[in-house]
């Protein structure tokens, strides 16, 4: 509670005059400020936003529309537990041990009978860590790929928090040290991408790189090796495939539609792009 | 407008003169620093430096110091950003909500509660900082103009979160400016040497307790103390919204925004009783300001929103049965007899069971269970701040990664270090600032002379 007088007392002498001057040096800042605002908004126009935006997208397939929706479909029936999809994807990707980006689980249906869980990061159609992020730095492309921006990662974890799949690995401390080392990394050649910085999440990306390469060659996802996620090439028994969800001919589009398959937690309307089909014992939901 | 009264209740001690305040409120500043303040700055800022150190090691070697990891993401940096968000609650509650109610009892409070929200706005403010993996980058928060278009994504609530709690600090910052000059003014008439004259002369901004000064300082603390008032309930619900919106047992609830601004004003209520009684114990003179009369009415408050946080937990705990999910059922018996139990029963304890001693009038006036009751509501609350966030994170829906969180050496020294910072922060403040309302106290003895 401030005091206030009865009457405010009269002193014209040098409060008006301030107040005068104050005004009008005020608006004339504001003028300036708003002429220097219009200058500088039509000077930037023809480096505007959206040519930008478009110089350096990737590739043009990626935004906007995308006729295709690229998914995996995961054979329980086919797995022998033999985790070669997951070394693959490490040599590839270069992803230190600890921090496996596909993840085997053994597993028991509810009659006793084992199989072999493998999970790569799922894709949701409806994904919770992309609402979440609060820089775009992870974000789903027309194509379905859920990709990772490491440069406009700033590393708050919220996706991690968010994926319901556990998906997703941060990298807590740099790679130099010994206990983040790649033991999958082969004598020969070198993993496909970078790797990734301290401080930013990064995640099984379906072998974004590939299927870029795919949409400039021309080649196919799914059936070009060149072009298809390593785990799905390395796999000898052939339980991963992947392919266009659209393309009514592709093989995965005909196991999708003719074989009982189930997504992890469907119950929380993620809508996942990786399609399981069940093990002997276990009902498809 | 000479030897009024200022309230009391009975047996009411002499009346002070107007002058009186303001010399007694001086004194505090003018007079040599007193051994306690001297003890109480060097312990704080120890605390301090452990705390930048616990900042400096994880800006170099990595959060990964922090014992955190896959499924507990979140630990330390988030749980106690929210902890001390909610600290500086009630400052902006005293301050704003109460001045706007016309609540003028709240002034022996409002300075030092409303600094109090700075101090702890700031100490929160380190904790985003240095959670996230690369603050180098952190300004991507921001719409910042920029030629790709690269804006923040507007969906996550983390946003939200930059957005609202930038807000409430400059606001708060503000107010809180703007109702110290008339006593800065004070101090500048009533500083003798020419260093500090300068000192607070520059911070007066030329206030020279023109009635038309006055006119506009009045009404434009009513402008920003509406403005104020909404952020008190917003900020905490945004904060509230991080968990509610994230989809995982233990954080999906409805009840989070209303239930964490109950539970902010209730902390920060606490924080603001104990350093009332600090003050009034460390200098004699404030005591016929900051009377036992203001705590009891602060400590009513606390009942209060006790009570609300308590019905939070009945809702929290009821929503997850109700629901039945597969998830949140184990959540909920595992909090109360898993690993988690010791923190999951204190937290209740000191939240719902030990405030019920405040009904008792005589509770209200003893010193000793007070602060006993203040100190556990603290602690209680950092509990509730710790459960939710990582036990809830322990629980989540993958079972074969269920883990225990994994306290180490840093993780203790980022929860004690902020308490450094904070008190550190504070003692320089009310060593150089007037930390009781000059000005006000003496426009409530006037009012409270005329009635």
């Amino acid at each position: 509670m401030i005091m206030k007088p009865e009457k405010p007392l009269d002193n014209p002498a040098n409060d008006e005059l301030v107040t005068d001057i104050d005004r009008r040096a005020a608006l004339k800042l504001m003028t300036a400020a708003g002429i220097a605002t219009a200058v500088a908004a039509t000077l930037t126009v023809p480096f505007n936003n959206e040519q930008a935006v478009k110089a350096s997208a990737p590739q043009d397939a990626a935004r906007g529309d995308s006729p295709h929706n690229w998914i995996m479909i995961i054979d329980l029936q086919k797995c022998i537990g033999c985790q070669y999809c997951i070394f693959a994807c490490q040599a590839v990707n270069d992803v230190a041990d600890d921090m496996q980006w596909n993840v085997y689980l053994p597993e028991v249906t509810a009659t006793g009978e084992t199989f072999h869980m493998t999970r790569p990061c799922l894709h949701c159609r409806s994904a919770p860590c992309t609402d979440v992020c609060p820089t775009s730095a992870t974000y789903q492309r027309a194509d379905g790929l859920v990709i990772m921006d490491y440069d406009r990662c700033i590393g708050c974890r919220y996706c991690q928090v968010a994926c319901p799949y556990d998906v997703r690995r941060f990298n807590w401390t740099n790679r130099r040290n010994e206990e983040r080392v790649n033991t999958l990394q082969p004598e020969w050649g070198s993993p496909e991408i970078e790797r990734r910085a301290r401080g930013v999440i990064e995640k099984c990306s379906f072998c974004v790189q590939r299927i870029d390469r795919a949409y400039q060659t021309g080649q196919t996802p799914g059936e070009d090796r060149g072009v298809t996620p390593a785990c799905v090439n390395i796999c000898p028994v052939g339980a991963r495939k992947f392919g266009d969800l659209n393309d009514e001919t592709s093989e995965v589009a005909r196991i999708v539609a003719n074989t009982p398959t189930f997504r992890l937690r469907e119950e929380l309307g993620t809508e996942p792009n990786v399609y399981y089909v069940p093990a002997e014992g276990m009902i498809a939901t | 407008m000479s030897s009024q009264s200022i309230p009391q209740q009975a047996p009411a001690p002499p009346l002070p003169r107007l002058g009186e305040i303001t010399e007694t409120v001086t004194n505090t500043i003018f007079g040599k620093a007193p051994l306690w303040w001297l003890i109480a700055f060097g312990i704080s800022s120890a605390l301090a430096g452990a705390f930048v150190l616990v900042l400096g090691a994880v800006a170099l070697f990595g959060t990964g110091l922090w014992g955190i990891n896959v499924p507990i993401v979140w630990g330390m940096g988030i749980t106690n950003l929210v902890f001390w968000i909610g600290i500086g609650h009630a400052g902006t509650f005293i301050s704003a909500f109460l001045l706007l109610m016309r609540q003028s009892w709240r002034n022996a409070f409002s300075r030092y509660a409303e600094a109090m929200t700075l101090f702890a706005l700031a100490t929160a403010g380190m904790f985003p900082l240095f959670h996230v993996g690369r603050p180098e980058w952190i300004f991507y928060f921001a719409p910042y103009p920029n030629t790709m278009i690269l804006n923040p994504q507007w969906l996550s609530p983390l946003v939200w979160d930059a957005i609202a709690i930038s807000t409430y600090g400059g606001i708060s910052a503000i107010f809180w400016f703007l109702d110290l000059i008339p006593d800065i003014a004070a101090m500048r008439d009533k500083a003798k040497r020419p260093i500090p004259r300068a000192f607070y002369g520059f911070l007066a901004l030329g206030w020279r307790s023109d009635s038309n000064h006055w006119e506009r300082l009045h009404k434009t603390a009513y402008i920003l103390a509406a403005l104020a008032t909404p952020l008190v309930i917003s900020v905490h619900s945004v904060v509230g919204l991080d968990f509610a919106i994230g989809n995982l047992p233990g954080w999906h609830h409805s009840i989070f925004p209303p239930y964490f601004v109950a539970g902010a004003i209730f902390s920060g209520l606490a924080m603001t009783v104990i350093v009332g009684i600090v003050l009034r114990s460390g200098y004699e003179g404030l005591k016929d300001f900051i009377t036992m009369d203001h705590i009891d009415k602060a400590l009513k408050l606390m009942l209060i929103t006790g009570l609300l946080v308590t019905y939070g937990y009945m809702a929290e705990t009821f929503g997850g049965w109700y629901k039945a999910d597969a998830f949140e059922l184990p959540l909920i018996i595992e909090r109360a007899i898993g690993p988690y139990a010791p923190f999951y029963l204190a937290m209740l304890f000191f939240n719902c069971i030990l405030i019920q001693l405040l009904w008792f009038k005589p509770v209200r006036k003893n010193i000793a269970l007070i602060l006993v009751i203040c100190v556990g509501i603290l602690i209680g609350m950092w509990l509730e701040r710790f459960v939710i966030v990582s036990v809830s994170l322990s629980y989540t829906y993958l079972a074969p990664t269920w883990e225990v969180f994994n306290f180490t050496f840093w993780d203790i020294l980022t929860i004690f270090g902020p308490f450094g910072f904070f008190f550190a922060q504070f003692l320089v403040f009310i060593r150089f600032l007037p930390s009781l309302p000059i000005s006000e106290t003496q426009q409530h003895a006037v009012e409270v002379a005329h009635a």
